[in-house]
C-alpha cells in the first residue's frame, strides 16, 4: 500500500493543533466563515498533494 | 405568491427533459469530447452525493446543531483526502476486474454470489429512506409553492398525490436514463454529463439563495454581522457541541457513506475513465462542497429572521415567498429538485444494476432468443427495477407520512450503508476471508 508522506504530515499537524484551531474558529462572534477558511486550506493541501503521481496508478 | 399545480409539474417535466437532452447531446458527441471527458465533469458528477439533504435537510441541521452540520461534508472531504489509501486501491480493483458496485466488489473478493445477493437486498432496503427523503423534499416544496405550506406544520397532510405524480415523472426519466447503456464496461457519458450539469444548476441555485439571504434579507454582509451581534443566542447555537461521541459517530457515518452509498460508488468507480480524474476529485469535490455549503448558515439565519412557519428545511423557499420573488422561489425549488432528481436517478440505476447482476442473472440464466437478442434481459431488468424501487420508496414515504425529518431519514440511510464499511476496508488485508464471515460482520455492525 502506498503511504502518502504529505498526508501523514497533514494528519499529524491537524492532530497536534486541533484544539488551538477549534478555539480560533469559534472565538469570533461574527466571523462565521472561519471554518471555511480552514476548509479552503485543506483543499489547497489536497491540490498540492494530488500533483504527484502514484507509482502504481493505472 | 403561489403557483398552480400544473405550472409546477410542467416545470418539473421541462427541467428533467432538459436534463435528458443534455445526456442525449453528450452521448451523440454533439457536446465536444473535450468537455464531456474533462476532469471537471467527473468531479461535478460526484456532486450527486449532495442530494436534497444538502439543499434542504442541512439547513435544519445547521439551525439545530450549529457548526456540526459541517460533519456532513467533512466526512466526504476526509474520504477524498485519504483517496490514496482507500479510493485509489478500490478504483484499481474495479478497473482491473470490471466491478461496478459494492456488491460486485464484495462478491468478487469473497468468491460468493450469496454475498452479492445479500449486499444487494440490504442496499435496496437501506436506500429506501434516502429515496423517501428525496420524494418528501420535492413533494413538500411543491406543496409550499402551491400556497399550502401551512398544512405541513398544522395538519401534517403531505398531499401524497403530489408525491405520486413526482414519482411517476421521475420513474419515466429513470427508465430513460437506465436503459441507455447496458454494458458496465463503458462510461455512460450522457449520464455523467447530465449529473455534472445538475450539480452546476444546484450550485447556481444555492448561490442565488445566498445572495438573496444576505442582500435582500440582511441588506448586505454588514447587516448580517450587525444582526449576529444583536442576536448572541444565534452565535451561541453555532458553537454548541453534540453530546458524547455522537459527533464522531456522525463523522464516521458520512465518511463511510462517501464510498458505500451505491450512487456515489457508481459515479466514482463505474463511470471513471481515468484515474487522474479521481486525483482531481481529491481537491475538486471538497472545493465544490465548500461552495455548496457556504449558503447554508446565511439561509438558516434568514429563515430565523423571517420567522416563517415552515419547517426550517424549506427556508430557501420561505425567503422567495417572503420577498414575493419568482426567481428566488424558483431557485430554491430548482436546488431541491435538481438534487433530488439526480440522487433518485443514479441510485435507482445503481441498485437496478446490482439487482440485475446479483438477483436476476444468477437465478435466471441468460436465454438468448434470436428474436429478442442477447440484450433483452439486461435491458428489461433495469427498466423493471427502477419503478419497483421508486414505488417502494413512495410506499415508505406514505407510511412515514411526514413524521420524520429529512435529516432523520438521511441518517438512517447513511447508517445503513455504514455496516458495509468495515468489510470494504478490511477486505484487501484479511487473509482468511469467508463469505459467512462477511455477512456476519456486516450484520453485527
Amino acid at each position: 500500500m502506498y503511504i502518502n508522506r504529505l498526508l501523514l504530515l497533514v494528519a499529524g499537524i491537524v492532530l497536534i493543533f486541533f484544539p488551538a484551531v477549534e478555539s480560533w474558529m469559534i472565538s469570533s462572534e461574527t466571523a462565521w466563515y472561519r471554518p471555511y477558511q480552514l476548509w479552503l486550506l485543506i483543499v489547497v493541501a489536497s491540490y498540492w498533494n494530488q500533483r504527484s503521481r502514484y507509482p502504481d496508478e493505472l | 405568491m403561489s403557483f398552480s399545480l400544473a405550472q409546477i409539474l410542467l416545470f418539473i417535466i421541462a427541467y428533467l427533459s432538459g436534463l435528458f437532452v443534455v445526456a442525449h447531446l453528450a452521448d451523440r458527441g454533439i457536446i465536444p469530447e473535450r468537455i464531456t471527458h474533462h476532469p471537471a465533469v467527473y468531479v461535478l458528477s460526484l456532486g450527486v452525493f449532495a442530494g436534497a439533504m444538502s439543499t434542504n435537510g442541512v439547513i435544519a441541521f445547521a439551525h439545530q446543531y450549529g457548526y456540526n452540520f459541517l460533519l456532513y461534508y467533512i466526512g466526504v472531504v476526509l474520504m477524498f483526502g485519504v483517496a490514496a489509501l482507500i479510493l485509489m486501491p478500490l478504483l484499481r480493483l474495479c478497473r482491473v476486474y470490471q466491478l461496478a458496485s459494492l456488491a460486485d466488489v464484495l462478491s468478487f473478493r469473497f468468491r460468493s454470489p450469496r454475498v452479492g445477493a445479500a449486499v444487494t437486498i440490504a442496499m435496496c432496503i437501506t436506500l429506501l429512506p434516502l429515496l423517501a427523503l428525496e420524494i418528501q423534499a420535492v413533494a413538500d416544496s411543491i406543496h409550499i409553492l402551491a400556497g399550502e405550506g401551512a398544512a405541513l406544520t398544522t395538519s401534517g397532510d403531505r398531499h401524497h398525490q403530489l408525491a405520486l405524480l413526482f414519482c411517476i415523472i421521475i420513474t419515466v426519466f429513470s427508465i430513460l436514463f437506465g436503459t441507455r447503456h447496458v454494458s458496465s464496461q463503458h462510461r455512460n457519458t450522457g449520464l455523467v454529463t447530465a449529473i455534472a450539469f445538475e450539480s452546476l444548476v444546484k450550485l447556481g441555485a444555492m448561490t442565488v439563495l445566498l445572495l438573496a439571504a444576505v442582500y435582500s434579507i440582511f441588506g448586505g454582509f454588514d447587516g448580517l454581522e450587525a444582526w449576529l451581534v444583536k442576536n448572541p443566542a444565534v452565535n451561541q447555537s453555532l458553537t454548541q457541541t453534540i453530546q458524547g461521541n455522537d459527533a464522531r459517530a456522525l463523522l464516521l457515518i458520512f465518511f463511510a457513506g462517501a464510498v458505500c452509498m451505491p450512487h456515489i460508488f457508481h459515479m466514482a468507480f463505474a463511470e471513471n475513465n481515468d484515474s487522474r480524474d479521481l486525483r482531481s476529485a481529491t481537491w475538486g469535490l471538497p472545493l465544490y462542497l465548500l461552495f455548496l455549503s457556504l449558503p447554508i448558515l446565511p439561509v438558516a439565519w434568514a429563515g430565523i429572521k423571517l420567522g416563517h412557519g415552515l419547517p426550517m428545511d424549506y427556508s430557501g423557499l420561505a425567503i422567495g415567498m417572503a420577498l414575493n420573488s419568482v426567481p428566488f422561489s424558483a431557485a430554491a425549488f430548482v436546488a431541491g429538485l435538481s438534487a433530488a432528481s439526480a440522487t433518485i436517478i443514479v441510485t435507482t440505476l445503481a441498485l437496478a444494476n446490482m439487482c440485475l447482476n446479483h438477483l436476476v442473472l444468477p437465478f435466471r440464466p441468460l436465454q438468448i432468443d434470436r428474436a429478442q437478442g442477447i440484450y433483452a434481459t439486461p435491458m428489461a431488468a433495469p427498466a423493471a427495477s427502477s419503478p419497483i424501487l421508486i414505488l417502494a420508496a413512495y410506499v415508505f414515504f406514505v407510511t412515514l407520512s411526514g413524521r420524520r425529518s429529512l435529516t432523520q431519514l438521511a441518517l438512517v440511510a447513511f447508517t445503513g450503508t455504514l455496516q458495509f464499511h468495515p468489510v470494504l476496508l478490511l477486505h484487501p488485508t484479511g487473509r482468511k476471508r469467508t463469505a459467512p464471515g462477511c455477512c456476519a460482520a456486516s450484520a453485527l455492525v
